[in-house]
C-alpha cells in the first residue's frame, strides 16, 4: 500500500518517486498548494477505492498521514 | 459515465498518460474558465480529451470571487489573452443563495425581481466576455435542486423552484444563441447520467466551495468536448456498422433469415431499438455504411425481406460485405465515400475486428458492442457523441440522401468512359452567390469541417463569416450545385480580402462531392469577375500545406497563378494577373450563374 500511495502522490506532485517519504508535505514539495491536495485526495481515493470523510481530508498534513488515512477505511 | 463509449481514464492513469507522450508536441488548445465555484479538477480530464483529440490543453482559471467584473471586462483576467474556448460555471448554489436555499420563504414577486437580475445579469456577462474573446463560450446551464425547497409541492406549481431554473435557462439560451459562437451545455442531463449523489461532492462544496465530484467533472469535460471537437473540425461523420450481432441477433449465414432476432418482442427489441438509434444519427446527418464478413446476397435478402427491419436499403451510403479484412474494406469505404477514414466510427462486437482496426487504423473510432447485453447497444451508440454538432444545417438533413444519389451518379461516372461526356450527362447548375443570413452557419460549418480540398484550413465561426461578410474589404462566396439526380446544396466557400489593388484569397474550399466535376476552376473564375469589378488588377492565392490537404498543392498554379513567395509568410503564395482572366463559356455545365448576373 505505501508504494501505491508514494506513486500517486509523485504523480500528482510531478516529482520522481525517489523524492516521496512519509514526512513528505506542502512544506517539503513546493508544487503542494491547497488545489493539489485536493487532486490528490480525489485521485488517492478513485485509485485506491477510498471514501475520505470531511475531518479525514483537513487533517492530512504529510503523505503519512494520507497512508494512514488509507489504511484506517480499508 | 457507464454507457460512455469511452470511459475517462483515473487521474492518475490521465497524469501518467500526458507525462510519458508527447504533449507538448501537439497545437495548443487554449481554454479559459470563470467560474464562481471551484472547478479546478476539471483540468486533467479537459487535458485528457483534448490529447485524445490531438491538443494540448492550456487551461487558465479566472479569479474565485470576481467572476462578474472578469466577464464585463471591468478587472484584467483570463479573458485578456486568445482564447480558442470559455467555459463558463455558475451553479445555482453560488449564484443565488436566495432561490437556492432560501427559496421556500420567498414570496412570488420577489422570486421574479431576483429571477428578472439574474437573466440580465446573464445577458451583460455574455455581451461582456464576446467583447473581450472571439472563442467558443460554452455556459453550463442551471442545475435543477435535486430536492426542490417546495418538496413534491413544487412540481405541482407552475412558478415552483424547478420552474424558476427552466426560467433561467431560457434567459440563458437566449442570451447565447443572440451571441455567434456561444452554446448552453445542459449541466442538467450530464446530472442525470451520473446520478446526483455521485455528482456532487458535499464534503469539498464545503471545504473549498467545489460542488462536483470526480465522476461530475468528467462528464461535464466529456459533454464539453462535444462541442470543442466541431470548433476544431474533428467531428465524426460516417457511422460503420457490422452486420451479424449488431443489427441484429445471430448470424443470418448460419441462422437463416427466419432464425435472426429484430423485432417488437425479446430478444429482438434491443436490436430494433438500435436500428432506430442508427436511423436518429442518419436523419441528423450521418453516413450510414456496412461492412459485414458475409455473403452479400445474405445481407440484402434480411434488408429486403425481414419484416421488422427499421434500417433500409436506401440508408446505407456504401458497403463492404464480403470476406475480406474489414481494415481494408474500411480504406475502400472511405475512399468511396471521398472521406478520411478519422471520420469514421467502427461498430462491431467481435474482439477481433475490434481490436484489429484499433491497431491498425488507431484514426478510427471503435466501438465495440458487449453481445451479452444488447439493450446496452442504443445508449452505448447515443453516449459516444462523436457525431454531435451545435447545430444541423440543412445540408447535414439531406445529406444521407445524397450520399445515396452520390451512389447513383458513381454508377453511372463507371459506365461514362469519358469525364467530360459523364459531367455533362449530370446536366450541372451552378450557382455562385455571396454569403447572407441563411449561408452563413453552413459556410461557417464548411470551414470547419472541410479537410481536403481546403488551400489555408482557417476555422472560421459563424461571428467570423459575418464579420467577413459585413466588412467593406471582404467577399465571402457560396457555390451551390444542382444536377439532374437532385440538389448538392452550399458546396464550396471562399472568403476573399481586398488590400489596394490585390484580392487575397483568404479561404477557398470545396466539399468533397462536388470534386472530379471541373468546378473548382470555375468558382475561382467567378470570385476573379467579382474581384475584377471591385477594381482589383490582380488576385493572390495561398496555399498552406497539412497533412489532408495534398490534392490542392498544384491547385493554383493549374489555374495559371505564378508563384512569388514575397507575396507573404506561411505556406506558398501565387499571383494571377486578372486582366487575363478566363472567358464565360458554358463548358459542361448546363447553366452558371454568378454573384453579378442578375
Amino acid at each position: 500500500m505505501r508504494k501505491k500511495v508514494f506513486e500517486i502522490v509523485a504523480r500528482i506532485m510531478g516529482v520522481p518517486v525517489e523524492a516521496i517519504s512519509l514526512e513528505s508535505s506542502p512544506e517539503t514539495l513546493e508544487n503542494w498548494d491547497s488545489l493539489r491536495h485536493m487532486k490528490l485526495i480525489l485521485a488517492i481515493e478513485e485509485s485506491l477505492d477510498v471514501q475520505f470523510n470531511d475531518q479525514d481530508i483537513v487533517s492530512i498534513k504529510n503523505v503519512g498521514d494520507v497512508l494512514n488515512r488509507v489504511e484506517a477505511h480499508k | 459515465m457507464f454507457y460512455n463509449a469511452a470511459p475517462i481514464p483515473s487521474i492518475v492513469d490521465i497524469e501518467n498518460r500526458l507525462a510519458f507522450s508527447d504533449v507538448d508536441l501537439l497545437p495548443p488548445l487554449r481554454v479559459g474558465v470563470l467560474r464562481n465555484v471551484t472547478v479546478e479538477p476539471l483540468e486533467p480530464y479537459l487535458q485528457y480529451l483534448a490529447c485524445e483529440m490531438g491538443f494540448r490543453a492550456e487551461v487558465t482559471f479566472g479569479g474565485f470571487d470576481n467572476f462578474f467584473q472578469e466577464a464585463l471586462g471591468v478587472v484584467p483576467g483570463i479573458l485578456e489573452q486568445k482564447l480558442d474556448v470559455v467555459l463558463i460555471f455558475t451553479p445555482l448554489c453560488a449564484l443565488s443563495s436566495m432561490l437556492d436555499l432560501g427559496f421556500a420563504a420567498l414570496s412570488n414577486e420577489q422570486v421574479r425581481e431576483e429571477c428578472q437580475r439574474l437573466i440580465a445579469l446573464f445577458g451583460a456577462v455574455v455581451k461582456g466576455v464576446r467583447a473581450q474573446t472571439d472563442g467558443m463560450i460554452l455556459w453550463h446551464g442551471v442545475e435543477a435542486p435535486v430536492y426542490p425547497a417546495l418538496g413534491i409541492q413544487d412540481t405541482q406549481l407552475q412558478n415552483g423552484q424547478a420552474g424558476l431554473v427552466a426560467l433561467l435557462n431560457e434567459g440563458l439560451r437566449e442570451a447565447l444563441v443572440a451571441t455567434g459562437n456561444a452554446f448552453l451545455v445542459n449541466t442538467q442531463t450530464c446530472v442525470e447520467r451520473v446520478g446526483a449523489r455521485q455528482f456532487y461532492d458535499t464534503r469539498y462544496w464545503h471545504l473549498a466551495r467545489a460542488p462536483y465530484a470526480r465522476k461530475g467533472l468528467a462528464e461535464i469535460a466529456f459533454e464539453d468536448f462535444k462541442f470543442i471537437r466541431s470548433l476544431k473540425g474533428k467531428t465524426r461523420k460516417c457511422l460503420v456498422l457490422d452486420c451479424d450481432n449488431t443489427l441484429w441477433g445471430g448470424i443470418v449465414g448460419e441462422d437463416g433469415l427466419e432464425g435472426i432476432r429484430v423485432g417488437r418482442d425479446h430478444p429482438g427489441s434491443a436490436f430494433l431499438e438500435f436500428q432506430l438509434e442508427v436511423l436518429s444519427h442518419y436523419h441528423r446527418g450521418v453516413i450510414v455504411a456496412l461492412c459485414s464478413k458475409n455473403n452479400e446476397d445474405d445481407v440484402w435478402e434480411v434488408f429486403d425481406k425481414q419484416p421488422d427491419m427499421v434500417l433500409k436499403r436506401e440508408h446505407i451510403a456504401a458497403w463492404r460485405i464480403n470476406w475480406e479484412d474489414k481494415v481494408g474494406n474500411l480504406r475502400a469505404l472511405a475512399a468511396q465515400l471521398n472521406i478520411g477514414t478519422e471520420s469514421m466510427v467502427f461498430v462491431d462486437d467481435s474482439d477481433f475486428e475490434i481490436n484489429l482496426v484499433r491497431q491498425q487504423m488507431p484514426e478510427v473510432q471503435v466501438l465495440q458492442l458487449p453481445k451479452e447485453r444488447p439493450g446496452e447497444y442504443r445508449w452505448l451508440l447515443a453516449a459516444c457523441g462523436a457525431f454531435d454538432l451545435p447545430y444541423l444545417t440543412e445540408e447535414d438533413r439531406k445529406r444521407g440522401v445524397r450520399y445515396q444519389v452520390e451512389n447513383t451518379r458513381k454508377q453511372i461516372r463507371a459506365e461514362a468512359t469519358d469525364l467530360e461526356a459523364y459531367c455533362r450527362s449530370l446536366g450541372m447548375v451552378l450557382e455562385i452567390g455571396m454569403a447572407d443570413a441563411f449561408s452563413i452557419p453552413r459556410i461557417a460549418q464548411q470551414t470547419q469541417k472541410t479537410n481536403q480540398f481546403n488551400l489555408t484550413t482557417k476555422r472560421y465561426s459563424e461571428a467570423d463569416i459575418a464579420r467577413f461578410r459585413d466588412s467593406a474589404d471582404c467577399d465571402v462566396f457560396w457555390l451551390k450545385i444542382t444536377d439532374k439526380f437532385g440538389d448538392l446544396g452550399i458546396v464550396g466557400s471562399c472568403v476573399v480580402i481586398y488590400r489596394g489593388q490585390d484580392a487575397v484569397i483568404d479561404t477557398l474550399l470545396l466539399s468533397c462531392r462536388a470534386l472530379g466535376r471541373g468546378v473548382e476552376a470555375r468558382f475561382v473564375s467567378e470570385v476573379m469577375r467579382m474581384a475584377q469589378a471591385r477594381g482589383a488588377r490582380r488576385i493572390l492565392g495561398q496555399y498552406i500545406p497539412t497533412a489532408k490537404n495534398g490534392q490542392v498543392s498544384g491547385f493554383y498554379r493549374l489555374l495559371g497563378f505564378r508563384e512569388d513567395s514575397s507575396l507573404g509568410e506561411a505556406g506558398e503564395w501565387s499571383a494571377f494577373e486578372l486582366e487575363h482572366a478566363p472567358r464565360r463559356e458554358p463548358g459542361v455545365f448546363a447553366s452558371v450563374k454568378g454573384p453579378l448576373d442578375a
